[in-house]
């Protein structure tokens, strides 16, 4: 690809590189399309438009009307559920608090708990399942098997298809890590580095590392086999049951969609940094705790937090975030995104010009191919010019010109090697 | 408690569909569920950065994004050259920008009445972020909006995508010779806007379009 060079070539490179500044945000919005698509890996694929395939369907649809109101009358009604024994909708957000579990039972019979601290939906119902989304943390299900059972699970970019078994399955979205264990029966797991429908039968265990691209198959019970539940918070669904015993009733979990995330502190500065609303993020962050958002938030989180700070004009603040992210987050792929964004905030905000250079160098090392490398690599020319590092700059300039010859940076790579 | 003998299968297994495109077409023709997720995350980079150059900021992205792989994946069984997938995406990426943007401006008279902040999300938010670039972007997506979609995709395909000028004809669907005329009415509508704004004259004063 190659801008005319003109100034409406110029111009459009400059809007370019502006956009990429902020595409640390845009994660987010390709992180819930993908969730979205995710979702339609599970409802019936869309079928060839022809026409005479259409007019026949018109055709049968004509018959069916005829037979329609005698079938309505016989066919079963889509199983119900219950959230904590409230009547569940569709849709809905499950986000289970801190402390205990949440309940999901269904008409057949089935049961999810989804454990402390996880989110999910139930996305639909029919009369012979459901289907069900879990966006983070972890599910343990007993579904009920029957001849027609039909129920599935997708968690990131996974699909479960279950008949009737007990499971337990776990997503860490930040870590892009999956993890199924089958205690009774059998599944069969679909997506992303699995591939084509791959069975796990009862005693298996199937864990996925999509960032790494690695997947493990271990007996349950074998030393490699830990317990799904290990990395869970202590509230164990087991435990968090038997306090709920003698506790209190709990706070409905069956809330309105979008609802706040796991801190009810940290939920104003999260709902304003996902409209976009950064500088208001950031007051919210500051006034419900600044370290404690660190301390709590995911990886994805972090990194719109050190934006929403870096675009407040808090560079420390900024440092903090980002740098929580790569210590907390030592194999998450947003590392190198943290590590350009604290380039930006080394080389815009404090002037650093050294060390701004070093870490667009950390960010183009840690993802070579990765969407900001191009802009590391341009930006780096830039720091190490400002550093004074007049070899350091020719050579980068030169590794840029190689690499992206009418990259946005290239017109400074070659000013700088004149 | 004793333990069972383990079983472990501790090997790096590749990305689902790492080979040609024509492989995954086939794939997701089958509807391959494993496919549809490999189809996603290889693209959705490239999607984003067409519809965001197009679009500019957009609160409404992720719907976007959405709804192009949707519509790939209704009419994938339509793409005659499996090799050319990307090429064809990016047609789709555009065609649904279209629609983005046609459907907005038959609803820009409610726009007027509920929506006066959308210029804020390029204000530059603080000292020391790229000022020029934020007032630059803020200035071309002005200048664009007042541009039909047509040509606001082909411009903001060819300038701001950096497609070449065979690549932005094919993700709009038309001859070389029609994307050249569109994009010469594009650069002479947009530069006429752009004089109304102040932030873009060190790119557009002085060029050779002053002089025409």
């Amino acid at each position: 690809m190659a801008r005319p060079l003109t100034p409406l070539g110029s111009l459009g490179a400059k809007a370019a590189a502006a956009l990429a500044d902020d595409a640390g945000v845009r994660e987010q919005a390709i992180e819930q399309a993908r969730r979205e698509f995710a979702r339609q890996a599970l409802a019936v694929p869309p079928s060839r438009r022809h026409l005479g395939r259409a007019v026949a369907l018109a055709a049968a649809a004509v018959v069916l009307v005829g037979l329609g109101s005698a079938w309505l009358a016989r066919r079963p009604a889509p199983i119900q559920f219950n959230v904590d024994g409230k009547a569940g909708v569709a849709q809905s957000w499950l986000a289970a608090p801190d402390a205990h579990a949440v309940v999901v039972s269904f008409s057949d019979g089935t049961v999810l708990d989804v454990a402390a601290s996880s989110r999910a939906r139930v996305l639909d119902t029919s009369e012979h399942g459901a289907n069900i989304a879990l966006e983070s943390g972890s599910i343990h299900a007993r579904v009920i098997h029957t001849s027609h059972s039909a129920w599935g699970l997708i968690a990131g970019p996974f699909a479960v298809r279950v008949t009737g078994t007990r499971f337990d399955v776990k997503w860490e979205p930040a870590a892009q890590k999956f993890a199924l264990s089958v205690i009774e029966g059998s599944v069969v797991v679909s997506g992303s580095i699995v591939g084509s429908e791959r069975p796990v039968r009862a005693g298996e265990r199937l864990v996925a590392s999509v960032a790494q691209g690695r997947l493990e198959m271990t007996e349950a019970g074998s030393p490699a086999a830990e317990p799904l539940r290990a990395e869970d918070p202590p509230a164990s669904v087991e435990s968090a049951r038997a306090e709920r015993a003698s506790a209190p009733a709990p706070e409905p979990s069956n809330v309105a969609p979008d609802a706040a995330p796991r801190d009810p502190a940290a939920a104003a500065w999260h709902q304003y940094a996902k409209s976009g609303e950064l500088r208001r993020a950031f007051a919210a962050a500051e006034a419900s705790g600044f370290q404690n958002a660190c301390d709590v938030s995911t990886a994805a989180e972090l990194l719109l937090l050190g934006d929403a700070a870096r675009l407040s004009g808090r560079p420390d603040r900024a440092s903090e975030a980002l740098l929580a992210l790569r210590k907390r987050f030592p194999h998450d792929p947003r590392r190198a995104a943290a590590a350009f964004a604290l380039g930006k905030v080394a080389f815009d905000q404090r002037r650093a010009y050294g060390q701004a250079a070093a870490w667009f160098a950390t960010c183009m090392r840690e993802q070579p191919g990765g969407p900001l490398a191009r802009e590391a690599a341009g930006r780096q020319i830039e720091a190490l010019r400002s550093a004074g590092d007049a070899s350091g700059a020719a050579q980068a300039a030169r590794a840029y010109l190689a690499q992206y010859p009418n990259g946005p940076h290239a017109d400074v790579a070659r000013a700088l090697l004149e | 408690m004793t333990s069972s003998p383990v079983i472990r299968i501790d090997r790096v297994v590749p990305l689902a569909f790492t080979g040609d495109e024509a492989a995954l077409v086939e794939a997701l023709r089958a509807n391959h569920p494993g496919a549809k997720a490999a189809f996603f995350q290889r693209y959705v980079k490239r999607v984003e950065r067409i519809i965001t150059h197009v679009l500019g900021f957009d609160a409404e992205l992720p719907d976007v994004l959405q709804e192009v792989f949707a519509a790939a994946l209704s009419s994938i069984h339509g793409l005659h050259e499996p090799s050319a997938l990307e090429a064809w995406l990016a047609s789709v990426a555009a065609l649904t920008a279209r629609k983005v943007l046609r459907t907005r401006s038959r609803r820009s008279w409610l726009r007027r009445l509920t929506d006066s902040t959308e210029d804020d999300q390029y204000e530059p938010a603080a000292p020391g972020v790229d000022v020029e670039g934020r007032r630059a972007l803020r200035g071309v997506y002005s200048s664009l909006s007042k541009l039909p979609a047509d040509e606001r995709i082909a411009f903001a395909l060819r300038f701001i995508d950096g497609m070449e000028l065979t690549e932005v004809a094919a993700a709009c669907s038309v001859s070389l010779a029609t994307i050249k005329r569109r994009l010469s009415r594009a650069e002479r509508r947009f530069l006429a806007n752009a004089r109304n704004h102040p932030e873009l004259a060190v790119w557009i004063g002085g060029s050779r379009w002053q002089d025409r």
